[in-house]
């Protein structure tokens, strides 16, 4: 697959294991700067899988192993001497279901400043308002920025996620099924941030929604299902990368016969 | 290759960014360190009491095992001797020693206190012993004047558990006899009464707690569950001290005659003998009405039969009820029920127990998955059916789980028989008389002033290891059993 | 067809009742289970209320009926005064001496009044002696320093000393009024009989003492108090600290392992071993520390409140941990997940999302197991808690007793006074755990208010 322009991380082999058993197997892929690259593919294919590796999320699952590089500013990720704790504070993440914490708005928002040792009012304030527009909600919540996080409606809780995750301001923002348990109007919401308030940030989203992934994303990376039976009947699955390409190119004419048959919805 | 990035919030400095590390590279995190560590530690506590209890218990243990102790009021005056004499000679009146008797002598060796250990290998008669000298590395030295001689006894696991011997010379059973007072230190009486007990309160609480569990997790609706649950609460929540002041003053009282202090006729009768024709009557009674309803509903039809069918349900549980009453009559000998007796102990331990069966039972149950219960029901079986013959065989390790636990809390629990069960190891099958559990047993001594040195003093401990152990194989078992039981239902 | 098909059916149908009828049984012989828990725990409370409340005989070696008009406890702290000199005159100075000496008996008679008693003196009496005292102005030392029922008190040991000479029972009280009158009769002419609360604030605010009627429950009640702050210090930190780390940092490595299964047998330990295990380890092994040796404290004895606490302290551990490790279990994923996200450490993740939102759960079942410290009496008899002290602890290097040991020991006792006296402390025991538990369910409902809104 032919890398170019500017990119902010690079997937180089990475196969990605659960307690020794392959879950994702050799995937290579270029995530571009201040894009959007969309992960679509059937479910358990490992999108959620490869988009955890980004930040090393995995790192908190027991048995989880990584293989291969994943490059991000000149520096594999997975280096031993690379701390994942600083990883996560430059690439966000946003999780399918809204998990704001049961703090008001705005400790949800500084929390992240705050993990730094920002203190001062003023510049927390500041960072607060700036991520609340940032995520376009803070004509919703501005008057009651002691409200529970946890009393906002679904959409705004997410779009609160959002800001949370802007606040310390990362350069990659990972999303994960962001909008699965929004309703329409919700996700429509967040596919404009994304769009408008989010341009300048690189960003990854994982979905189901094709309609969502033609309209919101630039890059669209297509992943799918290898079994191979085992002896004593038990199948072994594992994910691959089937196609990665621009989304127009990959829904109008993709390469793969596979990646036609699903967007077209022929997928067993 | 990526190019150097220029992020979009690279562009204005910002308080995040600077305080942000950096590089991406690990540097020490000196206090997340020191945490983690100081909650190994708090983690690692618990090892250290595990690791406390066993060696505490085996070292005592050990000692008592293997010290030689002296035997209270064993002990006689003997005359003088020189360190060559194989010969006692004792004066005073006192204890008889006997062949192989070890005799721990007191001496002084210029003005320096000298003690040796003597071995009896042959008695002439009351004042006159052949011992071999310097017994045990010990050295033979003089003896002056105003000599003790004391038996010296070492307890062997093989007394230690000892059931009795025969009397050789009379043919009689002798039962192994706990009293340290004159060194015999037999644990199976404490042990059988231990375990007679923990028998005698699984009796009550088995059922109770197992029907409790049922009832509310199958019966119930919701808002009486709400009211009943915390009462299991509350009994749950009683020292277990009172409960020994409710055996003490409701329990046997009652088992008396006597509940609240008021007479009720002439006291429980169950070891009167002229009830136990009553008792046994009744039960045949009961057994033979059982024989013949359950032999008529079996040959006849239509709504007689059910008649018949309730006739022997109740017949048999009848023949239970006067089974059990029956059962003392059997065992005892006439008499009175004793103020302190561990029938009644028993009773409350039972009791007290209830609430561990009933919750953990209840939880198994309620983790049998509603598919199964549904699909009982959807093949038409009744509610009963559904929690016999689905319900109890599926949530059935759960169940065993907590009865184990149950009978680890009733070998394990001490103030209701230190309280009500009485003084004194009784090796006996009547539960109406006083008897001594090991946890009573150590409770009681240990209430007085013990010297450390002391046979007493050791002896608590290897009564102590005998319980850790005893409960341990319960405990280990019991969460073998729910480790594998969780492991079906995820 | 329908001829062949009738006696299958009847048959059927008339299972089905039979089976219905079953049924019914059974549920009754389930419900019969719930409601035997029910009765035993009436019954108990019957029993407890029975101890502590009945007729008991008591004679007075001065009827306070002479001493006054109006019933002793309404009269005034002067009337109560003239009722102590028309009385009891001689017996001022030892009333002075017990109540406010600082000074050794010996000395206290040729003591200047100033170093003897702890109370304000007048300045023209500065230089005087008790003995150089008279009458009016012994009164105005204990008029002047004692309240109204600290008088009545005076009064009452002084002069009136009431003895209860028989007791008898709730129940039998209610039922048996004419039995016990006759037994009065025959065998108490002089006493009186009066019904008698042995559950009284003198019952709780008065120290122990040998006789059944006199005795109060403050000593062991302050012991109580101080082991559990002893056990509070030790084993809450330890409890939550472990719970963390199994449920937070531990992977799963043989010695994590190990850990868990341990903690679930060490809660299944019978309490007496524990006893046993903290005799050898805190008792006598660790007694330059448990003595207050260590920070100079005169003593050679290991039975203090701080092995009591300690000891209680590892006996609770497993059950707090377990309960703390399902209240941080209970912490849903999502919340680690934000934070970890957001570029928390381990620790920031635990101290500022796990533990907040699963502080009222570690409380909760924190309380509940204090509650089981509290009423635990095994370990401590073994330990060796002192039958009898008449002095409050003053600190964690005292000799102690705690309440379930006094029930103990007044239950063991064969005096029926002394079961009133039990049943008594029983009453306040369950009190406290009652209040204990109450606690912990508002400050559930409290912490969960704050964490939703
Ligand atoms: N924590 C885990 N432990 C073990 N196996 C896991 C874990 N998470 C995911 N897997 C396995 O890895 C494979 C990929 O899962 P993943 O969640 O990445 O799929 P996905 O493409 O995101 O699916 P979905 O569209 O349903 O979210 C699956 O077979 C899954 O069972
Ligand atoms: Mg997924």
């Amino acid at each position: 697959m032919a890398i170019t322009g500017e990119t902010t991380i690079h997937l180089n082999n990475v196969s990605v294991y659960y307690s020794n058993k392959l879950a994702v197997k050799d995937v290579t892929l270029p995530i571009r700067k201040q894009k959007i690259t969309a992960f679509i593919g059937p479910s358990g294919c490992g999108k959620s899988t490869v988009l955890r590796c980004l930040n090393r999320m995995n790192d908190l699952v027991q048995g989880a192993r990584v293989d291969g590089e994943i490059i991000y500013r000149d520096q594999n990720l997975y280096a031993r001497n690379v701390d994942p704790v600083e990883v996560r504070r430059r690439i966000g993440m946003v999780f399918q279901k809204p998990n704001p914490f049961p703090k008001s708005i705005y400790d949800n928002v500084a929390y992240g400043p705050r993990l730094l040792g920002v203190t001062r009012k003023n510049q927390l304030d500041e960072i607060v308002e700036r991520s609340l527009r940032g995520a376009a909600l803070w004509d919703e919540v501005a008057g009651d920025l002691k409200k529970s996080g946890l009393a906002l409606s679904g959409g705004q809780q997410q779009r609160l996620c959002i800001a949370r995750s802007i606040a310390v301001e990362p350069d990659v923002i990972l999303m994960d099924e962001p909008c699965s348990a929004l309703d329409p109007i919700a996700t429509q919401r967040i596919e404009q941030l994304m769009r408008e308030e989010l341009k300048d940030y690189t960003i990854v989203i994982v979905t189901h929604n094709m309609q969502q992934a033609q309209r919101a994303s630039d890059y669209t990376a297509f992943y799918s299902i290898r079994k191979e039976a085992e002896s004593g009947g038990v199948e072994r699955r594992w994910g691959v990368l089937v196609e990665f390409a621009e989304t127009e190119k990959l829904f109008n004419s993709p390469e793969s016969g596979e990646t036609a048959d699903y967007i077209a919805g022929r997928f067993g | 290759m990526p190019s150097a990035p220029v992020m979009p919030a690279d562009a204005a400095d910002s308080p995040v960014k600077r305080k942000r590390a950096a590089s991406m590279f690990k540097s020490p995190r000196p206090f997340e360190a020191f945490i983690q560590s100081v909650l190994f530690f708090c983690g690692a506590v618990s090892i250290l009491t595990t690791v406390g209890i066993v060696i505490t218990l085996g070292n005592e243990s050990i000692n008592f095992f293997t010290t030689l102790g002296l035997v209270d009021g064993q002990r006689r005056t003997a005359a003088p001797m020189t360190a060559e004499d194989t010969r006692i000679v004792l004066t005073g009146g006192g204890f008889n020693f006997q062949v192989n008797d070890t005799l721990f002598v007191e001496g002084t060796v210029n003005g320096q206190p000298a003690n040796e250990l003597m071995l009896v290998t042959e008695v002439i008669d009351r004042e006159n012993l052949v011992v071999q000298r310097g017994y045990e590395n010990t050295q033979a030295v003089p003896h002056d004047v105003g000599v003790q001689v004391e038996k010296g006894k070492r307890v062997l696991l093989s007394e230690f558990l000892k059931v009795g011997e025969f009397d050789p010379t009379t043919g009689q059973f002798m039962p192994g006899r706990w009293q340290p007072q004159i060194a015999e230190f037999s644990a199976i009486p404490l042990i059988s009464a231990t375990l007679y007990s923990s028998l005698l309160a699984m009796l009550i609480a088995v059922p109770v707690g197992l029907g409790t569990a049922i009832y509310l997790s199958e019966y119930a609706a919701p808002g009486v569950r709400a009211t009943l649950k915390p009462i299991l609460e509350v009994l749950a929540g009683v020292p277990t001290v009172v409960f020994g002041y409710f055996a003490l003053n409701f329990i046997t009282p009652a088992l008396r005659g006597s509940p609240f202090g008021i007479p009720m006729g002439g006291g429980f009768p169950l070891l009167d003998t002229g009830l136990f024709v009553t008792y046994n009557g009744l039960l045949l009674i009961a057994a033979l009405a059982f024989v013949a309803f359950w032999v008529g509903s079996r040959t006849t039809t239509g709504s007689r039969r059910t008649l018949l069918t309730r006739g022997s349900t109740i017949a048999a549980l009848l023949a239970i009820v006067f089974g059990v009453l029956a059962l003392p009559d059997a065992m005892c000998t006439p008499g009175e029920v004793g103020v302190y007796n561990l029938f009644g102990a028993s009773i409350v331990v039972g009791i007290l127990i209830i609430p561990t069966i009933s919750t953990i039972s209840e939880d198994a149950l309620r983790a049998v998955p509603r598919s199964l219960r549904e699909a009982s029901y959807g093949l038409g079986a009744t509610r009963l059916e559904t929690v016999f013959r689905v319900l109890i065989p599926a949530a059935l390790s759960g169940i065993l789980a907590a009865v184990l636990l149950g009978i680890s809390r009733a070998v394990g629990e001490t103030m209701v028989m230190a309280l009500a069960s009485g003084a004194g190891p009784n090796l006996s099958v009547c539960p109406f008389e006083a008897a001594e559990t090991i946890a009573g047993h150590i409770a009681r001594i240990s209430s007085g002033d013990l010297s450390y040195q002391s046979m007493d003093y050791n002896s608590l401990f290897a009564l102590g290891l005998t319980l850790f152990i005893m409960t341990l194989i319960l405990n280990l078992l019991s969460n073998y059993i729910t480790s594998r039981f969780r492991e079906v239902y995820q | 067809m329908s001829a062949a098909e009738s006696p299958k059916k009847d048959a059927f149908k008339e299972r089905l009742v039979q089976r219905q009828a079953r049924g019914r049984l059974w549920s009754r012989l389930f419900f019969a289970s719930n409601a035997f828990a029910l009765l035993t725990l009436i019954l108990l409370a019957l029993t407890i209320i029975n101890g502590a409340f009945g007729y008991v005989a008591v004679q007075f070696r001065v009827d306070p009926d002479t001493l006054s008009d109006r019933p002793l406890e309404t009269l005034s702290e002067a009337e109560l005064g003239d009722v102590l000199v028309a009385n009891a005159a001689g017996r001022m100075r030892v009333i002075i001496r017990d109540n406010f000496s600082q000074v050794p008996n010996d000395v206290f008679t040729t003591t200047p009044l100033p170093a003897a008693l702890n109370v304000f003196i007048p300045t023209a009496w500065q230089t005087l002696t008790i003995n150089e005292l008279n009458e009016e102005q012994l009164l105005s030392i204990i008029t002047n320093n004692l309240s109204q029922e600290q008088m009545y008190d005076v009064v009452l040991n002084n002069i009136v000393q009431p003895n209860v000479v028989a007791s008898w029972q709730f129940f039998y009280s209610l039922f048996n009024r004419a039995a016990i009158e006759a037994e009065m009769a025959s065998e108490y002419p002089a006493a009186e009989l009066i019904f008698r609360s042995w559950v009284t604030p003198r019952f709780i605010s008065s120290p122990l003492a040998t006789e059944a009627a006199d005795t109060g429950l403050r000593t062991a009640l302050l012991g109580t108090l101080w082991v559990i702050a002893i056990c509070v210090l030790f084993s809450f930190p330890l409890g939550v600290g472990a719970a963390i780390y199994l449920e937070e940092y531990a992977d799963d490595s043989f010695i994590n392992r190990l850990i868990e299964t341990n903690i679930r047998n060490l809660a299944g330990v019978p309490s007496i071993i524990y006893g046993l295990l903290g005799l050898t380890v805190f008792v006598r092994f660790l007694v330059t520390i448990t003595s207050g040796q260590f920070v100079g404290v005169q003593s050679d004895t290991g039975r203090t409140i701080l092995s009591a606490g300690l000891t209680l302290g590892l006996l609770i551990l497993p059950v707090i941990i377990i309960n703390a490790q399902e209240a941080i279990r209970a912490v849903p994923y999502s919340i680690r997940e934000a934070s970890y996200g957001l570029g928390a450490t381990k620790w920031q993740t635990t101290w500022r999302q796990v533990l907040p939102a699963a502080l009222p759960g570690i409380l909760t079942g924190f309380i509940l197991a204090l509650s089981r410290a509290i009423g635990e009496t095994a370990p401590l008899i073994v330990i060796g808690g002192a039958s009898f002290i008449s002095f409050d602890p003053s600190g964690p290097f005292s000799r102690f007793t705690v309440v379930p040991l006094q029930i103990y020991n007044w239950t063991k006792v064969p005096d029926i006074e002394f079961r009133n006296v039990a049943a008594a402390a029983i009453i306040v025991l369950m009190s406290l755990l009652l209040i204990m538990n109450s606690a912990a369910i508002i400050l559930r409902n409290r912490f969960s208010k704050k964490l939703a809104g």
